[in-house]
């Protein structure tokens, strides 16, 4: 991290990209307190992570980049449990809420699997699922759907949707077509903070996409050759529905 | 290298409560410098069916044969060595003090000379843009970085067979661009490579076959354009857009690259 500055407001939905080692995870472990920076202030609700880490761990969950390395107990249930445990929830109150988050993230059933066992997809599930019961006031999730199928994808997004407005959201990934609706998304590279902009401007911005190694998604992108308006466009149905309506336009032209 | 699966069966932990089937006879090959994609849901079985393509996993019945021969029959530190995998969690297998010296220690380890060491541990960290790694520790990088330095580890083993288990996972848009450069490059050198991904964008774009997995069983094999227009849930954004316009244009023909799918609605909004 070289000289960030930022700020996220209750409630935000925040999407954070940029090239490989940009700083994403830095970020992240300096939330919750893993690391500590060498100069400068973070604060999260008035508390300082690194000093005050148990203050900041009941507010601020994190999902972590690399599944594998969050799981650790011998089976599913308690690893979903662990982050309660430490809260200190009371006993039935964690056993709804882990069922609860175990179904949400479409794993009943998997309940006493052996995290270690599972398929890449499912271990990823299991750890959102550990966030998921801890219902932390702000989730911070570093690349939550790397694993998942398209369905996994839309499910998760979905989730993020309907727990929108109520958490402060942060979401770290290298697919920009899952931040369409975030209120902003910062782009960190080199450790610093390359932009700070609204979605549109950011698909928009073909200069600024390219320095951070991204590339426009297959839609917006497929739409821009085509000479469509790229940002209203979002899904495969919107775009089709267009290249109709272009096409009819034009017959009737003609 | 001709590589060839025959109904192959796999059980996990059999006989147990934990007893899991998770392949239940898949038929395949893979044929010599082809790109062959498997796709499909999470727990459908990808992961457990390649890891059989160099027998880290033993079929519970079925044949896995190399050039008609059973695998069996092979050194098993020849057949990894011709078959090389990058495992979706690579990163756990990552040891050495340096990045270099980790690339280097499965070609050192095959009696390569120090100098063709170099020559390769230098060319695959260049291949996947790790170049500048070389010096630094293998576990002080980012994510992204590390996948890169584990598939660099493979690559350095000269393998007939490339098989990448969720390889672009965590790479940044353009390095994921690279790799499918990468893929078309060692294609173009008669290398094999076996590509798993959900990603059915890159699919689009690089595969010559793809393998549609379900609960255990291959449910489709074909060309990218058989597989996906008859499985449009399972397909990519170019597949799902022009399936969009088919009825209204069946002359639109079935594109699944980019540049192919353009090329075809241009033609269909020029009239
Ligand atoms: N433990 C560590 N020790 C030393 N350097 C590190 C360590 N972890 C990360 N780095 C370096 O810090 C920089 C930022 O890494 P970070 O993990 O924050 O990147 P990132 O944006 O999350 O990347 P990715 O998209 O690959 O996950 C990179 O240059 C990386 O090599
Ligand atoms: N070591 C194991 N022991 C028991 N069951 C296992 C083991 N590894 C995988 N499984 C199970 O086998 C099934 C297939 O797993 P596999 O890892 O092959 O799936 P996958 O298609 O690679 O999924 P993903 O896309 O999530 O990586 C899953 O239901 C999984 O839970
Ligand atoms: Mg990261
Ligand atoms: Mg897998």
């Amino acid at each position: 991290m070289d000289g960030v500055s930022l700020e996220v407001r209750v409630g935000e939905y925040i999407g954070v990209v940029g090239p490989n080692g940009g700083g994403k995870s830095t970020l992240v472990r300096l939330l919750n307190g893993l690391l500590r920076a060498d100069s400068g202030r973070v604060r999260v609700m008035g508390f300082d992570p690194s000093a005050q880490p148990f203050e900041v761990r009941g507010k601020l969950g994190v999902l972590f980049q690399n599944p594998e390395n969050g799981l650790v107990a011998p089976f599913v249930e308690d690893d979903v449990a662990f982050g309660l445990e430490n809260l200190g929830v009371e006993r039935t109150e964690m056993r709804r809420r882990v069922a609860e988050a175990i179904s949400t993230v479409g794993l009943s059933g998997y309940e006493r699997r052996e995290p270690h066992t599972l398929s890449g997809g499912e271990k990823q599930r299991v750890a959102l699922a550990g966030l998921l019961a801890v219902e932390p006031e702000i989730l911070v999730l570093d690349e939550p759907t790397s694993m998942l199928d398209a369905s996994g994808r839309r499910e998760v997004l979905e989730h993020l949707g309907v727990l929108r407005g109520e958490k402060t959201i942060l979401h770290v990934t290298h697919h920009l077509e899952e931040l369409l609706d975030a209120d902003r998304i910062l782009v960190l590279n080199g450790g610093r903070l390359a932009a700070d902009v609204t979605p549109e401007r950011l698909l928009s911005d073909t200069e600024l996409l390219r320095e951070n190694r991204m590339i426009l998604p297959t839609v917006p992108r497929l739409a821009f050759a085509l000479g469509l308006l790229p940002t209203k466009l979002r899904t495969p149905e919107e775009l089709a529905r267009a290249v109709r309506e272009r096409a009819a336009n034009e017959a009737r032209a003609r | 290298m001709r590589l060839e699966l025959r109904d192959v069966h796999h059980v996990y932990s059999p006989g147990t409560p934990f007893e899991v089937v998770a392949l239940r006879g898949v038929t395949l090959s893979v044929e010599p410098g082809e790109v062959l994609s498997i796709v499909g849901g999470t727990g459908s079985g990808k992961s457990t069916l390649v890891q059989h393509m160099n027998l880290l996993l033993v079929p519970a019945s079925g044949q896995v044969l190399v050039d008609g021969e059973d695998a069996r029959t092979l050194k098993k530190s020849e057949l990894r060595r011709r078959v090389g995998l990058v495992f979706q969690f690579p990163e756990a297998a990552l040891f050495a003090p340096t990045v270099q010296e980790d690339v280097a220690f499965a070609p050192h380890r095959i009696g390569l000379g120090d100098e063709e060491v170099r020559t390769r541990v230098r060319q695959s960290l260049a291949a996947v843009g790790a170049g500048h790694l070389a010096e630094r520790s293998p576990f002080a990088l980012s994510g992204g970085e590390k996948r890169r330095v584990a598939i660099a580890g493979v690559l350095a083993m000269g393998p007939e067979v490339l098989v990448l288990d969720e390889p672009t996972a965590g790479l940044d848009p353009a390095t994921r661009q690279d790799l499918l450069g990468l893929v078309r490059g060692l294609r173009e050198a008669g290398i094999s490579v076996v590509f798993v991904t959900h990603d059915l964008d890159e699919v689009a774009e690089v595969a010559d076959r793809v393998c549609l997995m379900e609960g255990g069983v291959a449910r489709a094999v074909g060309t990218p354009a058989e597989v996906f227009y008859a499985n449009l849930e399972n397909a990519p954004a170019t597949v799902q857009i022009v399936a969009g316009l088919k009825a209204a244009y069946p002359g639109v023909g079935e594109p699944v690259r980019f540049e192919e799918t353009t090329a075809a609605l241009r033609e269909l909004l020029e009239g």
